[in-house]
């Protein structure tokens, strides 16, 4: 990636979207999609035929179907994907600060910011940095995981 | 409520290499109960499937009715499916999945309600109806899926091997109530099974089907008493039938029958036909057994007896072949023990050994509906 962030850098400075959001989401899109695929791709074929082949038969075309009967039981599995995915993008600090000045992710702007300061300092900031996961992984474990009771 | 009308209904899979269904012609009436019934791979499910929709015919035409379906998708063909797996949506109660066809109708709110309930009671669920289907059993889940079809009042319910999932016990239980509800219902039912019993006891007729063809179809007793080829015969009942060859020879006081070396009293029908090979095919009840010599009987010797409760399964050899009969549990027969077999001279049928279908001898008829030609009269068997 240190390889990497060079070119890239270049890049998105040519496309104008050096230090905007966009650029980060790129490259973090890059990062995490992989696993995503394989995960996400596992939670689809997990979902039985049948199911989706019944809801045709009781009057859904294949995109309702997909809509009303497929997404609702790979809804754990796209949420363990999604947590995935934010966790990676949260975790990322090297692109976030190389491809960003003036608008940082929070990681990096915290990272950039305490690199010269006193131990406690960083400390603190270290745990500061854990309040957003916790939330995030609440929510997720209550309103998208919790489904999994009722799920095949 | 419709009748199906298929013509040379034809599927195959992987670029023409296996053909599940053959040039199918059928017409199933108006409000029948109607069976597929075959060996695991005999294309029967892909036949169903290709009424539901879920499969596209690569030739032939499919009639519901007087609508001509072949080309819609299954939500147009207003049909309605119980699959083998019961599919069950798992996210949903078992109201929403008993109403989800009606919903997708977009019936309104009380309607469904109204019609959610019909169907509840219908099949017993009405206590149950806030639950999600992972609190159900599997019998419990089964009749969800048979409720959420009615609940739509299809013109044509299919149903894929319903019972296969559930236990024994279950099975025959959820048997009767089924034949129940398709009398009430009086809708056009087809019901996949490779389960006899199942496809005797509910259909009001029923087609055997092998290699993506269709042998016979007949009335369920008429299936059983006679069989248009050796394979129906082999493959319903419990056992299947026995088949024995026997060569019709003309001795000096009139025709008789030989198996091996043994004599076999022949119908009068049969008789005539001297210097003929034939497949005898008996039904395991239809042999008479007794532990003394009698005259006219084959001489057996008994190789294993297993006794199935209510009756005795007694496998015994005949010469070189293997029989087996059904005879009363109290009956004195012990292993190695020698047995003489009286067959129901009525209760036999004959098949050619070549062609393996039925040969009927001009007494009664072959009955209609017979798809492989046993011919009345005339068998169209090489001498």
């Amino acid at each position: 990636m240190i390889i990497l962030s060079i070119p890239l850098a270049v890049f998105f400075l040519q496309w104008g979207i050096y230090d905007t959001v966009w650029a980060v989401a790129l490259m973090h899109t890059a990062l995490a999609l992989p696993f995503v695929v394989l995960i996400v791709s596992s939670v689809f074929v997990a979902v039985p035929v049948e199911l989706e082949e019944a809801a045709q038969v009781f009057g859904c075309s294949r995109p309702v179907a997909f809509v009303r009967v497929v997404v609702p039981l790979a809804l754990p599995g796209l949420a363990a994907a999604a947590t995935f995915a934010v966790l990676t993008s949260y975790n990322e600090v090297f692109a976030a600060s190389v491809l960003t000045l003036q608008n940082p992710t929070l990681p990096a702007f915290v990272l950039n910011g305490l690199t010269m300061a006193p131990l406690p300092f960083r400390y603190a900031g270290a745990l500061f940095l854990l309040a957003p996961t916790f939330v995030f992984i609440f929510l997720i474990r209550r309103y998208l995981l919790g489904l999994t009771g009722r799920a095949l | 409520m419709s009748a199906i009308r298929l013509e040379g209904v034809t599927k195959s899979f992987g670029r023409g290499k296996v053909t599940a269904v053959k040039g199918v012609d059928l017409t199933i009436a108006d409000g029948e109960f109607f069976v597929l019934l075959g060996p695991s791979g005999c294309g029967k499910t892909t036949l169903l499937r290709t009424i539901a929709g879920l499969e596209l015919a690569d030739r032939g035409r499919i009639r519901l009715g007087e609508r001509d379906v072949t080309h819609l998708p299954p939500r147009k063909r207003d049909i309605a499916m119980v699959f083998q797996s019961y599919a069950v949506f798992p996210h949903l109660t078992v109201a929403d999945n008993i109403g989800f066809g009606l919903r997708m109708r977009k019936q309104d709110k009380e309607a469904v309600a109204e019609k959610v309930r019909w169907a509840a009671e219908l099949v017993e669920l009405a206590d149950h109806l806030d639950r999600y289907p992972s609190a159900l059993s599997g019998g419990q889940r089964q009749r969800v899926a048979v409720a959420r079809a009615i609940a739509v009042e299809p013109s044509v319910l299919l149903m894929d091997e319903p019972l296969s999932n559930l236990d024994a016990l279950l099975r025959l239980t959820f048997r009767s109530d089924l034949k129940r509800l398709a009398k009430d219902l009086r809708t056009t039912i087809v019901y996949v099974t490779h389960d006899q019993a199942e496809a005797l006891s509910l259909g009001d007729r029923v087609a055997v089907m092998r290699a993506g063809q269709i042998v016979q179809v007949d009335a369920p007793m008429r299936v059983y008493d006679h069989p248009a080829t050796r394979f129906v015969g082999g493959f319903i009942g419990n056992p299947p039938m026995n088949f024995l060859p026997v060569r019709v020879d003309r001795a000096c006081w009139g025709p008789r029958g030989r198996i091996g070396d043994q004599d076999l009293a022949l119908p009068a029908g049969v008789a005539a036909h001297a210097g003929r090979a034939l497949l005898a095919g008996i039904r395991a009840e239809n042999l008479e057994p007794t532990t003394d010599p009698t005259p006219h009987a084959l001489a057996a010797t008994v190789r294993v007896v297993e006794p199935l409760g209510s009756q005795l399964l007694v496998t015994v050899v005949v010469g070189e072949h293997t029989v087996k009969l059904l005879t009363a549990n109290d009956f004195p027969v012990e292993d190695g023990a020698p047995l003489w077999l009286t067959p129901a001279p009525d209760k036999i049928r004959w098949f050619c050994p070549d062609t393996e279908a039925e040969v009927t001898f001009g007494e009664g008829d072959p009955g209609p509906g017979r798809v492989v030609s046993a011919g009345g009269g005339s068998p169209a068997c090489p001498d």
